[in-house]
């Protein structure tokens, strides 16, 4: 390897809490409606202090493991509830911190409510690209993501999208996270997300464990979120001029063809990314909130610890082992190399741990199956054709 | 590789048969120097065979990401 490559055992993502409320009130939220309440005690913003240490730690870490680039989100809560003046201090601390042989890429996932003109021109000064959670259309929306009223949100995060989808900020939009409701017509959803054209999609499972099940229907089958994915993964994988990448599918693919996990999702991987709450907490993935309350907590703080010593700590070396952190099922599983064991947070069983197969197992499968099957016939063509 | 008969169910393929390294190994010189369009053309199998190409010619020491935002 080459000195430039980054060393094993590194962060390359960080993820800053900025805020630590929401200006929405999802019933299905991990950080609100789940086990952990953590956030009850965290600083509603980030202070100054706090900022320029996170940034500081991220400079120290780019710097001893010779980054080329780093990753910084900025997430909450609802991040854009910081401000524009604790969002552009953030920004400035990183930008400052990290080594000039370092790269920034800079990201900012919102519910779209408070998106406006003078926050995508502090965007595009300093090309922050964007992400906007929408689950579908607005029956969709409407069944989960409303204010603490019950007013619903989906005008505001439409008049967002539309302004995010003009010039000159089209550019910056990163494209829309949806987390998967059974109830919702999955095609009929696929096709309202593609109604804003964004350059990349994802399918979102809800946040479950085999203590906490997913939602289910009595009405649906063994593999719910398989068989409702799975239309739309026709859908999408037959239409020669889909534009948009579909996160969750691509990365599929991927990992069959014998690539790389790209998110924490999928994949036997090792997730590098750490979470820097508003306290200055450095935290595991956001997901293991919707085990049990402090799952994600690590006692360390970049007010005190860098984060080398961060990747010490179970909760981020946990899912850090691959492979190795799976149980015998999953690892003598022909799919292994593809769903990796699903997502850490999704194995958790009270008494036992993350040693189980995810509680998506037989969908993860199933869809696998789908998939695989599809890439299969195209590739068997490509063979014969070829003058092997 | 072979395909299903019509109107037959998938069985599980052999994950191992869909590698670039296999098809490399049946078509072509390497992994890296398959031509994604000579593959397929549908975009974004044509996609997923340069990224995984392109994660190959950086090596190790890429880590998987936050999915609970986009990039």
């Amino acid at each position: 390897m080459s000195s430039a490559l980054p060393q094993a055992g590194s962060l390359r993502e960080f993820v800053y809490k900025v805020a630590s409320r929401c200006n929405l009130a999802c019933d299905y939220c991990y950080v609100y409606t789940g086990p952990d309440q953590t956030w009850r005690q965290r600083p509603r913003r980030m202070s100054p202090a706090t900022i320029d240490a996170a940034a500081m730690r991220i400079g120290q870490h780019a710097h001893a493991h010779r980054l080329d680039s780093v990753q910084v989100a900025l997430h909450g809560g609802e991040p854009l509830l910081a401000g524009p003046e604790v969002i552009e201090r953030v920004i400035i601390a990183v930008l400052d911190a990290i080594p000039s042989g370092t790269r920034a890429e800079l990201i900012l996932q919102t519910n779209g409510v408070l998106l406006d003109r003078a926050f995508l021109e502090l965007f595009a000064r300093y090309q922050v690209r964007i992400g906007v959670s929408l689950d579908g259309n607005r029956q969709a929306s409407d069944r989960h993501r409303s204010h603490a009223d019950g007013r619903t949100s989906y005008p505001e995060v439409v008049r967002a999208l539309h302004l995010l989808n003009s010039e000159p900020y089209r550019p910056l939009f990163a494209g829309v996270l949806c987390t998967i409701d059974l109830d919702n017509d999955p095609v009929g959803t696929y096709r309202a997300l593609l109604e804003f054209e964004p350059p990349t999609a994802d399918f979102l499972l809800p946040h479950a464990n085999w203590s906490h099940a997913p939602p289910r229907r009595p009405d649906l089958g063994d593999t719910p979120y398989a068989d409702w994915l799975i239309p739309i993964f026709d859908a999408w994988y037959d239409d020669p001029a889909a534009g948009t990448s579909i996160r969750f599918f691509d990365e599929m693919i991927q990992l069959m063809l014998g690539g790389v996990p790209a998110t924490e999702a999928l994949g036997a991987g090792v997730p590098g990314f750490a979470v820097i709450e508003t306290d200055g907490s450095i935290e595991g993935a956001d997901s293991l909130k919707s085990a049990y309350h402090g799952a994600a907590v690590t006692g360390l703080s970049v007010h005190a610890h860098s984060f080398d010593e961060a990747l010490e700590h179970p909760m981020i070396a946990g899912p850090r082992l691959g492979r190795d952190a799976l149980g015998p099922t999953c690892r003598s599983c022909p799919v292994v190399n593809v769903c990796g064991g699903g997502q850490f947070a999704h194995r958790y069983q009270a008494g036992v741990g993350f040693g189980n197969p995810s509680v998506y197992c037989a969908d993860l499968r199933r869809m696998i199956e789908h998939v695989a099957g599809r890439v299969h016939r195209d590739l068997s063509g490509a063979v014969s054709r070829q003058p092997c | 590789m072979t395909e299903p008969a019509p109107g037959e169910a998938d069985p599980l393929v052999d994950l191992s048969d869909i590698t670039l390294e296999r098809i490399a190994r049946l078509c072509g010189p390497s992994a890296s120097g398959l031509d994604p369009d000579d593959i397929t053309d549908r975009p974004m199998l044509r996609r997923a065979v340069r990224k995984v190409q392109r994660d190959g010619e950086r090596g190790s020491g890429l880590l998987a990401g936050f999915s609970s935002h986009l990039r």
